[in-house]
């Protein structure tokens, strides 16, 4: 889901790098100085995520892990996905720097849907089985979600919302259900392991062993 | 249980390790003359061919598109030198292979020089400049004098010309031009296949640790600022 140069007009390009622009500030805003190492972990296991391609059916796609990233980040996603991104543009050469805000935008956002969702739902049932439940969504969430924006940046282009939107979903479910596996794995241990670490609040996770 | 959970995502992530890469992101594209026809290779890494992608191909001076097509399964497509390249014009194939991969690939006027030369009428002079276009090998008969063909000054012209058997020597000179270009093609064909192939390598385990090392570079700039403003 990096979009190459070239794809896109430019006011697009403009609108995706003041929304990347504005996340990442908010994000870093965001950040408390406990979550920095962790921000630079999960950065790096984004960075390399894309390097993994998941084979299963009919189609394979790579790994994002916005889902992961955004349940265990929340908004400190934002500007681990763009350094992770832009890394991969430099070094790489996926996507590409003119559409680095475009694709910051369109996988940090999802990143933050998919904490919303996850925390909105474990809220509902804070339990052990509500965390995994939750947190699968929220993995499963992030790649659909950033498959419809990306989807919709496309839309402006000669290919249009619907072919996009297809191809890509299609493309993507594997990885959909792996990201949601690896993110309720990843979740559940931290829960486990670390639960501070996670930006929920503070009551839900007041009975530690509940959660194991 | 924790044992469990790990030994399952580790087992994940080797399979999907072990896997080999299809949707990828990076669309790789490689063009080379074969003959009078130019080949294009499309692909999302080796052995990856990016099928069905739309090809526009545009001249370079004019910026107007002259073929289109798509690729076939194989990411190959291929279409005849057109004839704008006699008027010295180079190339630019854009191709979109759907999903935000797109790409181009330029060819100079100068690298389809041979093509276009095939075709009669062909202006080197347009290309190269009126002082610098190539000496194009010019087979004389036995009788003729300075054969050289590096020698061939343009003064030495005439007395070719003047040759009773010009026509037939010109003819022959094409003849075997096309002779050896065509055997060129064939051998330098699976050359040109190989290096589209080296073209489209993935990223090496070099960048990759290159790039972990950034963000830990990036981590440790914040956190220093980040702990100096705290004491």
């Amino acid at each position: 889901m990096h979009i190459s140069e070239g794809v896109l007009s430019a006011p697009i390009l403009t609108t995706g790098a003041i929304v990347a622009l504005a996340g990442v500030a908010y994000g870093l805003k965001k950040i408390d100085k406990e979550q920095i190492i962790l921000c630079g972990m999960l950065a790096a296991a984004f960075f390399v995520a894309s390097l993994i391609h998941v084979p299963v059916g009919f189609a394979s796609a790579h790994l994002l892990f916005c889902g992961l990233l955004g349940v265990i980040l929340g908004w400190g996603a934002f500007p681990a996905i763009f350094v992770a991104l832009a890394l991969q543009a430099i070094l790489f050469q996926y996507g590409g720097l003119t559409t680095l805000g475009v694709n910051t935008a369109c996988m940090g956002s999802a990143a933050v849907c998919s904490w919303y969702a996850f925390r909105g739902l474990y809220k509902l049932v804070p339990s052990a089985a509500g965390l995994r439940i939750a947190a699968f969504l929220g993995g499963f969430l992030g790649v659909l979600i950033s498959a419809v924006f990306t989807a919709l940046v496309l839309a402006f282009t000669d290919e249009g919302f619907l072919a996009a939107a297809a191809v890509l979903l299609t493309a993507h479910l594997p990885v959909m259900v792996a990201e949601g596996v690896i993110t309720m794995f990843a979740t559940g241990f931290i829960a486990r392991v670390k639960p501070e670490m996670l930006a929920l609040p503070r009551s839900s996770y007041h009975a530690r062993g509940s959660l194991a | 249980m924790n044992r469990l959970c790990f030994s399952v995502c580790a087992a994940l992530l080797t399979a999907a390790l072990a896997a080999s890469p299809a949707f990828a992101h990076r669309l790789n594209i490689f063009a080379w003359l074969e003959n009078d026809t130019i080949m294009v290779d499309c692909n999302f890494g080796a052995g990856h061919p990016a099928k069905n992608a739309d090809v526009t191909v545009y001249d370079d001076t004019t910026k107007k598109a002259i073929v289109t097509g798509k690729t076939g399964d194989n990411g190959y497509y291929s279409f005849r030198v057109p004839e704008v390249v006699r008027q010295g014009h180079g190339l630019l194939i854009d191709v979109n292979a759907g999903q935000g991969h797109r790409g181009d690939w330029t060819m100079d006027a100068s690298e389809l020089y041979a093509a276009a030369s095939l075709t009669a009428g062909f202006d080197a002079a347009a290309i190269y400049g009126a002082n610098n276009a190539p000496s194009r090998v010019t087979l004389r008969p036995a009788s003729g004098t300075n054969d050289h063909p590096d020698d061939h000054a343009p003064e030495a012209t005439p007395a070719t010309v003047a040759m009773p058997d010009t026509q037939n020597a010109v003819d022959h000179a094409d003849y075997v031009r096309k002779v050896v270009r065509e055997e060129l093609a064939s051998k330098l064909g699976p050359i040109h296949r190989e290096l589209a192939r080296q073209n489209s390598s993935e990223p090496s385990f070099g960048e990759i640790v290159g790039g972990i090392g950034w963000i830990v570079g990036i981590v440790g700039i914040i956190l220093f600022f980040v702990s100096r403003r705290k004491s």
